[in-house]
C-alpha cells in the first residue's frame, strides 16, 4: 500500500508545503497570521491577487501536463505534446483572430476562439502525422515544432500587418502577473476536464495500443482517440487564453513520472497533475524571487529549464534505446504490457 | 562532371548574377526623385549600407549554410536551424550585460563585434562539436535538440534584458539586437574583413570540401586531415553566422531556403558553384524581398516574417520529401 502510494502522498506533501510558502512571497509583506485573524487590507491582498494566483499555477501545471500525458498516449509517441504538436501556436492563432475580428471581445469569447482553434489545429497535426508513418520517433515532435512555426508566422504576419503585435506580446510569453480576482476564472475549466480526463484513462490506454487492437476490445477508436485530443486542445487552450504560452510542462512532466511510474494512465495520472502543478509552482516562485521587487515571466523559467531537461532526455533515450524510458519501479504487468504495445507500435 | 554540365551551371549562375544586379538596381532606384539632386544624395545615403548589408548578409548565410551542411552530411541542416543565430544574440546580450550599458563594450559597436566574435567561435565549436559527438551525428536528434538550443538561448537571453535594470531596459533593446528594419551598418568594414579573413585562413579546406562530401573513412583515406578540417571549418561556418546576425538579426530560415535551392538547381558537387550559388539566391531573395517589403506593403510586414513562413512549410517539405533520412 505504502510503496504503490508513496510518491503520490510523497508529492502531495511537497505540493502542499510550497502552495502554502508561495502565498507569502511578493511585493507587499504579508504577515503569517494574517489570514488567521489580522487587519482586512492583507486579508483582501490575499483574496484578490495572492490566492488566485496560487489557484491559476496549480490549474495550469495540473492542465499541461495531463494534456501532455493524454496526448503522448494517444499518439503512441513520447515526444508529443501541446508544444510540440502545434496546440499552443494554434490556440494563438485563435486568439489573435478573436482580437481582430471582434475588437470588444470579452475574455469568454476569445476562449472560444481559442478552443476552437486549438482543436482543429491539434487534430490536423495528429490527422496529419497518422497519414504519413514515420520511421523514427524524433521526426513528429520536430514535424511539430515547425508546424507550429509556420502558424506562429501566419499570426505574426496578420499581427504586424494590422499593427496587433503589443496587444498579441501578452498571450506570446506566458506570465502570472496579470491573474487577479475576476480575469482568470476560465482557467477553473481545466477541473472538469482533468477528471474526464481521468474516468476515460483506460479508453486513452487501449487507443494507444493501436487501431486493430482497440477495435478488438470493442473501443471506438476514432471517437476516443478525438475526444481525448479535444480535452486535451482545450485544456490547453483554457491555460493559454489566461496565463499565455508555457512550453514543455507537457512534454517532461509525463515523461518524468513515467519512468518511475509506467505507462498506464490511471496510475500516473495523478502523480503527473502532481508533479506538473509543483513544477509550474517552483518556476513561478523562481521567478518572482530573482529580481525581487520586479519579476520574470514563468515562460522564461520554464524555457531554460525544460529545454536543459528535454535535451537531457533526448540523449539518454538515444543512448540508452527505447527499453530506457523505463527505470524500473513499476513493476505491474499491465503497465508492461502497455509499453511492449507502445513500443510495436514505435516500429511501424 | 564533364565540362558540358559545368558550362551550364555557369550559364545560370551568370544569369543569377544578372538578376541580382537588377534587384539591386531596382532597390535603389524606385522611388527615387532624379530631379533634386539633394533627394536623391539622401535616398542614397540611406540605401547603400542596407543594400551592402544585404548583399554580406546573403553571402555569408549562404556560404556558410551549405559549408555546414556539407560536414553534417546532409540537406535539412543549417546553422540557423541547430540555433547558431540565438546563440549570437546571447553572446551579445551578455556580454552588454556583464560590461554594463555606458560601458565602451555597449556603445562602441566594432569594440563589442570583436568581443562577440571570439566569444562566439570558443564556445559555438564547442557545444556543437559535442552535440555532434554526443549524437554520433544523427541528423534527426542534432535537428530537434538544435530547435530546442534554440529556444534554450533565446529564453535565458529575454531573461537577461528583463533582469537589466528596467529604466534603461527599453534604450537598450533597440539597439541590442539589429533587424531588417533596425539593420546595423557601422560594422560593414570590419565584417568585410572578417569574412576576407576566414575566407582566406580556410582556402586549403574549402578546396577540399568537395572530398569530405564524400564521407569520412573515403576523405582520411583520400590523405584529408578530416577532424582538424571539420574543427576550421565550423569555426568558419560560426564566424559567417556571426557576421550576419549582427547585421540583420536572426533569420532562421534563410540559410535553408537558398542553400536548398542551388543544390536543387546546380544539380552538381563543387562547392565553388554551390557557394557562390546559394550566395546569389540569398541575395535576390532579401534584396527582390526587401523591395517588395517596402514598395508593396509600404514597410508594413517585416521580410524576416515571410522567409520564416516560406521557410517552415518549405522545411516541412523537404522533410516528408525525403523521409528516409
Amino acid at each position: 500500500m505504502i510503496k504503490k502510494y508513496g510518491l503520490t502522498i510523497f508529492l502531495a506533501v511537497i505540493l502542499i508545503v510550497l502552495s502554502v510558502w508561495s502565498l507569502f512571497i511578493g511585493v507587499l509583506d504579508v504577515e503569517l497570521s494574517a489570514p488567521v485573524g489580522g487587519d482586512a487590507e492583507q486579508i483582501e491582498i490575499f483574496l484578490i491577487s495572492r490566492l488566485p494566483r496560487l489557484l491559476a499555477i496549480l490549474c495550469t501545471g495540473v492542465g499541461m501536463s495531463v494534456a501532455g500525458l493524454i496526448m503522448q498516449q494517444l499518439c503512441m509517441n513520447k515526444f508529443v505534446s501541446p508544444t510540440t504538436g502545434a496546440t499552443i501556436s494554434s490556440a494563438q492563432f485563435g486568439i489573435l483572430l478573436a482580437l481582430l475580428f471582434m475588437p470588444k471581445s470579452t475574455l469568454w469569447s476569445r476562449a472560444i476562439f481559442a478552443f476552437i482553434f486549438a482543436i482543429l489545429g491539434t487534430w490536423i497535426f495528429v490527422w496529419f502525422i497518422q497519414k504519413i508513418q514515420f520511421k523514427d520517433v524524433v521526426m513528429v515532435p520536430l514535424v511539430g515544432i515547425m508546424f507550429g512555426n509556420v502558424i506562429g508566422g501566419i499570426t505574426n504576419y496578420l499581427a504586424y500587418k494590422y499593427e496587433m503585435t503589443q496587444a498579441l506580446s501578452t498571450w506570446l510569453v506566458g506570465h502570472f502577473s496579470m491573474v487577479l480576482r475576476g480575469r482568470y476564472e476560465i482557467v477553473y475549466l481545466v477541473v472538469p476536464l482533468v477528471i474526464l480526463a481521468f474516468i476515460f484513462a483506460n479508453h486513452f490506454n487501449i487507443v494507444g495500443m493501436g487501431k486493430d487492437f482497440s477495435k478488438n476490445l470493442g473501443v471506438h477508436y476514432n471517437f476516443i482517440l478525438f475526444m481525448g485530443l479535444t480535452i486535451a486542445a482545450m485544456i490547453t487552450a483554457s491555460v493559454v487564453v489566461v496565463v499565455g504560452s508555457i512550453s514543455y510542462i507537457g512534454l517532461i512532466v509525463p515523461n518524468l513520472i513515467a519512468m518511475f511510474k509506467g505507462d498506464k494512465i490511471r496510475g500516473t495520472l495523478v502523480d503527473t497533475a502532481l508533479f506538473g502543478a509543483i513544477f509550474v509552482l517552483m518556476c513561478d516562485m523562481l521567478g518572482r524571487s530573482v529580481i525581487a521587487p520586479y519579476e520574470l515571466p514563468i515562460e522564461l523559467i520554464v524555457g531554460i529549464l525544460g529545454s536543459i531537461i528535454f535535451v537531457a532526455l533526448l540523449i539518454y533515450r538515444l543512448n540508452h534505446g527505447r527499453k530506457a524510458v523505463r527505470l524500473g519501479g513499476a513493476g505491474h504487468s499491465g503497465c508492461a504490457a502497455v509499453v511492449s504495445a507502445q513500443e510495436g507500435g514505435d516500429k511501424k | 562532371m564533364n565540362t558540358k554540365a559545368v558550362r551550364a551551371n555557369q550559364r545560370k549562375l551568370v544569369i543569377m548574377a544578372v538578376l541580382v544586379l537588377l534587384c539591386a538596381a531596382g532597390y535603389m532606384l524606385v522611388g527615387v526623385k532624379f530631379g533634386n539632386p539633394k533627394l536623391f544624395n539622401y535616398a542614397m545615403k540611406i540605401r547603400t549600407p542596407k543594400l551592402i548589408v544585404m548583399l554580406i548578409t546573403a553571402f555569408s548565410i549562404g556560404g556558410a549554410s551549405i559549408v555546414f551542411q556539407s560536414i553534417i552530411n546532409n540537406t535539412i541542416v543549417t546553422p540557423c536551424l541547430l540555433g547558431m543565430n540565438a546563440l549570437y544574440t546571447l553572446i551579445h546580450t551578455a556580454v552588454v550585460f556583464v560590461a554594463g550599458s555606458g560601458s565602451i563594450l555597449a556603445v562602441n559597436k566594432n569594440m563589442s563585434f570583436v568581443v562577440d566574435l571570439a566569444l562566439m567561435g570558443l564556445v559555438a565549436t564547442v557545444v556543437y562539436s559535442y552535440l555532434f559527438k554526443k549524437t554520433r551525428h544523427n541528423v534527426l536528434y542534432v535537428l530537434l535538440i538544435g530547435t530546442v538550443l534554440s529556444s534554450f538561448f533565446s529564453s535565458i537571453q529575454s531573461t537577461l534584458t528583463r533582469i537589466m535594470d528596467p529604466n534603461e531596459y527599453e534604450n537598450l533593446l533597440a539597439s541590442l539586437v539589429a533587424s531588417f528594419s533596425n539593420i546595423n551598418s557601422e560594422i560593414i568594414v570590419l565584417s568585410l574583413f572578417v569574412l576576407a579573413a576566414v575566407i582566406f585562413f580556410l582556402r586549403k579546406e574549402l578546396a577540399l570540401l568537395d572530398v569530405i562530401t564524400l564521407g569520412k573513412d573515403q576523405a582520411i583515406n583520400l590523405g584529408v586531415d578530416y577532424d582538424r578540417c571539420i574543427r576550421r571549418l565550423l569555426l568558419g561556418v560560426t564566424l559567417c553566422i556571426a557576421v550576419a546576425t549582427a547585421m540583420v538579426g536572426p533569420i532562421s530560415f534563410l540559410g535553408l531556403i537558398i542553400a536548398n535551392l542551388s543544390r536543387q538547381l546546380l544539380k552538381t558537387y563543387r562547392h565553388s558553384q554551390l557557394i557562390l550559388g546559394s550566395a546569389l539566391f540569398g541575395m535576390i531573395v532579401l534584396i527582390g524581398g526587401q523591395l517588395i517589403v517596402e514598395r508593396i506593403y509600404v514597410y508594413s510586414v517585416p521580410v524576416s516574417v515571410f522567409i520564416s513562413v516560406g521557410g517552415g512549410i518549405y522545411f516541412l517539405y523537404l522533410l516528408l520529401a525525403n523521409r528516409r533520412v
